[in-house]
């Protein structure tokens, strides 16, 4: 959070200058958001398809994942749970790079990326999940519904799943943005034809003007910073002990 | 109407016992309390009953069915919890509906049986309310509604009562009370507290590390206990060592400080004798028994209960509440013999 704290303050930095320049030379900085769109707009398709798919597929793992791991505890649960929380304290280039020796043979598929991707964010929503599970008693909840009748599907779908509502929100927020703008993960095993928008802005940094970065950094950020604020509003607590956690 | 047998129960902690040998048929349509200190197996035997926790051995029966080996969502056991345990995301209608949707039941029909049961609770003007926004007492009420709403066979209640407060406890005593009886439910009501299982049951069952000491009517177990401790945890006891003799077809009991005679019901020989605090009676001194010395009172409310000694024993006796008395003040005593009760004494137990 402290990284993406300094990167969201540079950032604005270079969208007030660009104003300055453009509000100089007249209403022209429009111009360079339709450049970007024309340059990088498969890129960010690409990064929008990729949160999205990893907020899925997250879901999917870490709620059922963190029911077992929170509520049906056996032998050498915490130490898996540990594992799923490993990718986090490891950099990203290391990451990319254990990727990319473990599946050379495969390596250029696009959905190597989403892999990365995902063990980057599996843990968000695991802790998340967990997290709450861990703060209620939800077994005394499993124990009343299985006494008036409910088995174990209609008592995940009809108390545990209404129950991580809120969780499951906060968690799929926190992983659209890790993986919105992750960048290690993505830059090192991208393929050309499939670019994340990070790697294009990493790729307009070193290569474009200063007006097309700025353009192109404000629309990274149209995108993150909805997505920070409502986590900030909604996830007060479950985001401290996610960081606590991480 | 449904009846429970239960025989043989056991359920073991690591070495130690936590419900030995626990068997008992559950009549139809009636109220049992099972009741005991913490620790006796109440709890256990019940959640055993639910299926909650796993038998190790023994047969519990619905019906002349096995229901041993079922998960608890296959018995149709409607149970309160002593937490209440209602589902915070319904709520106090959608909480009752909860056991007809797992049944598949239509919603139309769901939505008026849960009213009905509101009904029968009292609290059918709470129905749209969030679960958080209502009092304690009125949570006991839908953890009850819930539970009645899908027409258990059984109905068990695991100290409903105990997280209010004494006032309003009386209160839904009473009104449980009525509402069990006028239902018909074979119910199983476990509790610590005494009064309340005496005033709730049909029929009663002491438990005590693990074992049922004895069951029975209230008033049977009340006024004739089969031990030392059955007569101890119901109520107030004054036990003493005493020595019976048959004569003349009555029984003496020659207590270290007087002799009375009771009717004969009891073996003679070596005993021990329990002597309720409302048979101890204040009476005139050419009518008493014994004079015992006043050591102190407790203000009780409706009556005083005194604290007094005779012969190095602790005597307690309740009188009434305008009574007062003098420290060191002996006390003439009559002794209600026809209610005294008598067991045997093994040699060498004090």
């Amino acid at each position: 959070m402290v990284v993406l704290g300094s990167f969201v303050n540079t950032s604005y930095l270079g969208i007030s200058s660009e104003q300055w320049v453009s509000g100089s030379e007249g209403l022209i900085s429009f111009k360079w958001f339709g450049y970007v769109f024309d340059l990088y707009g498969s890129h960010m398709l690409f990064s929008l398809r990729l949160a999205l798919l990893s907020v899925i597929l997250c879901l999917a793992i870490g709620v059922p994942g963190g029911y077992v791991l929170a509520c049906r505890p056996f032998r050498g649960s915490r130490a898996l749970e540990e594992l799923f929380m490993l990718p986090l304290s490891i950099p990203g280039i290391a990451v990319a790079l254990a990727l990319i020796n473990a599946y050379s043979v495969i390596r250029g598929k696009w959905w190597l990326v989403l892999c990365g991707h995902l063990l980057y964010t599996v843990p968000f929503m695991l802790r998340v999940v967990t997290n709450t599970l861990r703060s209620f008693d939800i077994q005394r909840y499993e124990v009343a519904a299985r006494s008036l009748g409910a088995g174990f599907f209609k008592r995940f779908v009809l108390v545990i799943l209404p129950n991580l509502r809120h969780a499951m929100i906060v968690g799929s927020l926190l992983v659209f943005a890790v993986s919105w703008g992750e960048f290690n993960v993505s830059f090192l095993l991208n393929t050309p034809l499939h670019q994340t928008y990070p790697a294009a802005l990493f790729a307009t940094y070193t290569s474009n003007s200063f007006q097309v970065s700025s353009a192109a950094t404000t629309l990274f950020l149209m995108v993150i910073i909805p997505v920070l604020l409502l986590i900030q509003r909604l996830g007060g607590s479950e985001l401290a002990r996610v960081e606590q956690g991480a | 109407m449904h009846e429970l047998k239960v025989s043989g129960l056991r359920k073991c902690y690591g070495d130690v016992p936590a419900v030995a040998d626990f068997s008992y048929t559950f009549p139809q349509g009636k109220i049992t309390t099972i009741v005991g200190p913490s620790g006796s197996g109440k709890s256990s035997t019940l959640l055993m009953i639910a299926g909650l926790l796993r038998q190790d051995a023994g047969s519990i029966e619905l019906d002349g069915q096995d229901v041993s080996a079922l998960d608890p969502e296959r018995r149709d056991m409607g149970m309160v919890f002593q937490n209440y345990a209602l589902f915070p995301h319904l709520n106090v209608r959608e909480n009752v509906e909860f056991g007809l949707r797992v049944r598949g039941v239509p919603r139309q029909e769901r939505r008026r049986r849960a009213e009905e049961v509101l009904h029968l609770v009292q609290i059918q003007s709470l129905s749209e309310r969030s679960v958080d926004r209502i009092s304690g007492g009125e949570q006991q009420r839908v953890a009850l509604a819930r539970a009645l709403a899908f027409r258990p066979k059984v109905l068990l209640m695991d100290e409903p009562l105990s997280a209010l407060d004494a006032k309003l406890r009386e209160q839904l005593r009473g009104e449980l009370f009525r509402l069990l009886q006028q239902l018909n439910v074979t119910t199983i009501y476990v509790t610590h507290d005494q009064v309340e299982a005496m005033s709730l049951g049909n029929g009663l069952i002491v438990m005590n590390q693990g074992r049922i000491e004895q069951s029975g009517a209230p008033l049977d177990v009340y006024c004739q206990p089969a031990n030392t401790f059955v007569a101890g945890f119901l109520g107030s006891a004054n036990i003493f060592s005493a020595e019976c003799v048959e004569k003349d077809g009555r029984l003496q009991i020659q207590l270290a400080f007087a002799t009375i005679d009771a009717p004969i019901n009891a073996t003679s020989g070596a005993c021990w004798v329990m002597i309720r605090p409302e048979d101890m009676i204040l009476s005139p001194s050419d009518g008493a028994n014994f004079h015992a010395l006043f050591e102190s009172s407790f203000f009780m409310g409706n009556q005083i209960r005194l604290n007094l000694s005779v012969s190095e024993k602790r005597i307690t006796m309740d009188v009434e509440n305008q009574t007062v008395f003098d420290r060191n003040k002996r006390i003439p005593i009559r002794i209600n013999a026809e209610k005294a009760v008598t067991w045997p004494r093994v040699s060498g137990d004090h």
